[in-house]
């Protein structure tokens, strides 16, 4: 370092050298640096138009599934036997999962390029639990279960994105009732335990995830193998959603988890998300 | 009825979006016409004053969003109903859409029979012309 040569001393000529060649390094470095940025930017720009483009090609042809399906059950030709209706009711909820496909792959993408706007409000969290619970009010009803929502004391309001808490909670609050034959789903809201900001915990007594699984489950779909409740399909997306989301806004999310007792997940958020509009490096 | 009934313009230039939407709009007592570009669309626009489009964005020939700002910028279709039906998905193609004038957008996939609930919503009926 510089600094740390005695000043007392002319330095010799070839420290001079070596110190011109090192400036001229790091403006080369610097130089290089800027374009990978720049080109980077664009590799982002061009993958989230690919993107866009591939969600439209596919939502246009879906268009005309969801339509001629709604035709037909919709009785617009002629009345349906039970077998027929039964059938094309299979073909409704399969282009609604596809939809769904769709629609998490773009969010992900958009994650991962960046791009989510975030919008920061004073966020109450005792609202989004119950919107929460309303949201998955059909889902509680038609699970037999003992479903808890609770706000702890010393739980104060947080500066935060409130639409993408929600989203998280309400995808963590959505698997824990599907992976849950028996017991309880219990949502809480507490202080952190370390530092400022707040934690909720999303735990259930349902199947759990093998420890191998543990790793790989916030991955795009990292959990294809598991199946909700009535066998139909996650879009494996769902999981990976939620920690992106964490992610940008400044906090995170980990899971504890023992097969066939249960699996708690928990999403840690600071109390103030500062640095709005832009993902934290590695999201 | 002896009134007229309500007429919907749909433009959209893929066949089986375009024909399955006329087809439940039909079944539901609406008179429908039909076209496949945007050009086409303003000409039907102004010639047959619909009382509500159902627009398209990505549209050869004149795109929706320039349709629509055409539409809203002639004396005769100032005030029509305009809702845009899409396979865009992102909310800055939606605010593109409203801001060219679109009164809703609506993404596609949808069922027609909420297609409908919208188009009667956008002209104040309470039930479906046929019903």
């Amino acid at each position: 370092m510089a600094d740390a040569r005695p000043t007392t001393e002319a330095p010799s000529s070839a420290d001079v050298r070596t110190d011109a060649a090192a400036a001229e390094d790091r403006a080369r470095l610097r130089e290089r640096l800027r374009r990978q940025a720049l080109e980077l930017e664009q590799v982002s720009a061009m993958k989230s138009q690919f993107l866009a483009n591939i969600s439209h090609e596919l939502r246009t042809p879906l268009h005309a599934v969801v339509g001629y399906t709604s035709l037909l059950l919709q009785g617009v030709s002629g009345e349906l036997g039970p077998e027929q209706r039964e059938k094309l009711e299979r073909i409704d909820e399969n282009a609604s999962h596809l939809l769904m496909i769709i629609d998490d792959l773009i969010d992900l993408t958009r994650l991962d390029s960046g791009q989510t706007p975030v919008d920061v409000e004073e966020v109450d969290l005792r609202a989004v639990l119950e919107e929460a619970r309303a949201e998955s009010e059909e889902l509680i009803a038609a699970r037999d279960l003992d479903v808890t929502f609770e706000v702890e004391d010393g739980v104060s309001a947080i500066h935060s994105d409130r639409a993408k808490i929600e989203q998280i909670v309400h995808n963590l609050l959505t698997n824990a009732l599907e992976f849950t034959p028996a017991g309880s789903v219990d949502v809480r809201a507490r202080p952190a335990t370390e530092g400022e900001g707040v934690e909720i915990e999303v735990a259930d007594t349902g199947v759990g995830i093998p420890e191998e699984e543990q790793g790989t489950i916030f991955e795009a779909f990292g959990q294809s193998e598991r199946h909700f409740h009535d066998g139909r399909a996650g879009t494996g997306l769902g999981l990976s959603i939620c920690k992106r989301l964490a992610n940008v806004l400044g906090g995170n999310i980990r899971v504890e988890s023992e097969p066939g007792e249960g699996s708690t997940f928990t999403l840690t958020l600071p109390q103030t998300l500062k640095n709005v509009g832009r993902a934290p490096e590695g999201t | 009825m002896s009134e007229k009934k309500p007429t919907v313009l749909l433009v959209d230039d893929f066949e089986p979006g375009r024909e399955v939407v006329a087809e439940f709009l039909t079944w539901r007592g609406y008179e429908v016409i039909t076209a496949e570009d945007g050009a086409q669309g303003l000409e039907k626009a102004f010639e047959l004053s619909p009382d509500v489009v159902l627009m398209d964005l990505s549209l050869p020939e004149v795109d929706g969003w320039e349709a629509t700002r055409r539409l809203r910028a002639d004396e005769r279709t100032k005030e029509l109903k305009i809702i845009a039906l899409t396979a865009h998905a992102l909310e800055r193609e939606r605010q593109r859409a409203l801001d060219a004038g679109c009164d809703e957008v609506i993404t596609k996939p949808v069922a027609p029979q909420d297609l409908e609930e919208e188009v009667r919503r956008q002209l104040g009926l309470e039930k479906s012309p046929g019903d």
